[in-house]
């Protein structure tokens, strides 16, 4: 039987689908005993939708400006083999 | 994740030739800049982008194609954060893990039964949570507190969904030390929102 410890631990996981499906069993049978796990799994997965949100979309998938890529082309060709 | 064409595209930047250097600079440089942001700032992260070029170029005739040419590249760029950081702030820790105990460790009992229970958050979405302007500066304040491997391993996974093992690769630490580090972080994040919500303050540390 997991404790309310080991809930914690694997909250993460089990919010992003990472957990084997033994795990996950006996994480949703404590889930459904325990009612102080269960309001902080979900308040956990609050959590971190409120963080995506925030963030909006990120500038990591984006391509970069022509002006930045020659600015770094430069860097390249003024520093290399020095 | 191994592309297509990458061990021509490797062929080609040994060659020197421009077009491939602009477009792998175009498709990367953005990626290399959120990472080297996260771990080190905002004010030197142009300069540890342009550092990580040169890195790489020097590395590239040794790149076994091991991992994508991504992966090597972000990996390039996590390093050159790291010891810019190291340099410059040698007291601060990167990541964290020298205490044992991480945030929430204390609200459980030695069996590992609740202590002090999680209470009942009175902004329950994130359209609530993210409306309220204090808050949304308080959890920014709390990402920026945190050791920066901590912070940067949690925006890798939950906002640029990379897995464990990119993010191990990424940052270079161990598959069990990027558990904790991920435990940790989303407990403060977790734990920032909750002192918010129950007390108006905003207490960043735990
Ligand atoms: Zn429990």
């Amino acid at each position: 039987m997991l404790t309310c410890k080991d809930i914690n631990e694997m909250a993460g996981d089990y919010l992003s689908g990472d957990l084997t499906v033994m795990k996950r069993i006996s994480f949703k049978l404590h889930l459904m005993v325990c009612k102080h796990c269960n309001r902080y799994v979900s308040q956990l997965k609050i959590a971190l939708a409120s963080l995506k949100r925030m963030s909006g979309h990120s500038d990591s998938g984006e391509l970069c400006s022509e002006e930045e890529v020659n600015k770094t082309l430069q860097f390249i060709r003024d520093n290399r083999e020095k | 994740m191994k592309e297509n064409g990458e061990a021509e595209i490797i062929e080609k930047l040994l060659k020197n030739d421009e077009d491939t250097f602009r477009s792998v600079i175009r498709r990367f440089q953005p990626q290399m800049r959120f990472l080297a942001r996260s771990i080190a700032g905002e004010a030197i992260a142009d300069e540890i982008v342009q550092e990580s070029w040169l890195s790489m170029m020097r590395a590239l005739p040794k790149f076994e194609q091991r991992s994508s040419l991504k992966t090597w590249l972000l990996r390039i760029t996590a390093n050159e954060a790291k010891s810019r950081l190291r340099r410059e702030s040698r007291s601060c820790s990167l990541e964290g893990l020298e205490s044992k105990n991480g945030p929430m460790d204390n609200r459980y009992d030695s069996g590992g039964s609740w202590l002090k229970a999680p209470s009942n958050w009175e902004l329950a979405t994130p359209e609530e949570i993210i409306s309220k302007d204090q808050l949304q500066d308080c959890i920014k304040l709390a990402l920026e507190k945190l050791p920066p491997l901590q912070s940067t391993a949690l925006r890798l996974k939950e906002l640029e969904n990379y897995s464990s093992e990119e993010i191990c690769n990424i940052l270079d630490v161990s598959a069990s030390n990027i558990r904790v580090l991920l435990h940790r972080a989303r407990n403060s994040l977790y734990e920032t929102i909750e002192h918010f919500q129950s007390t108006g303050i905003c207490r960043p540390c735990g």
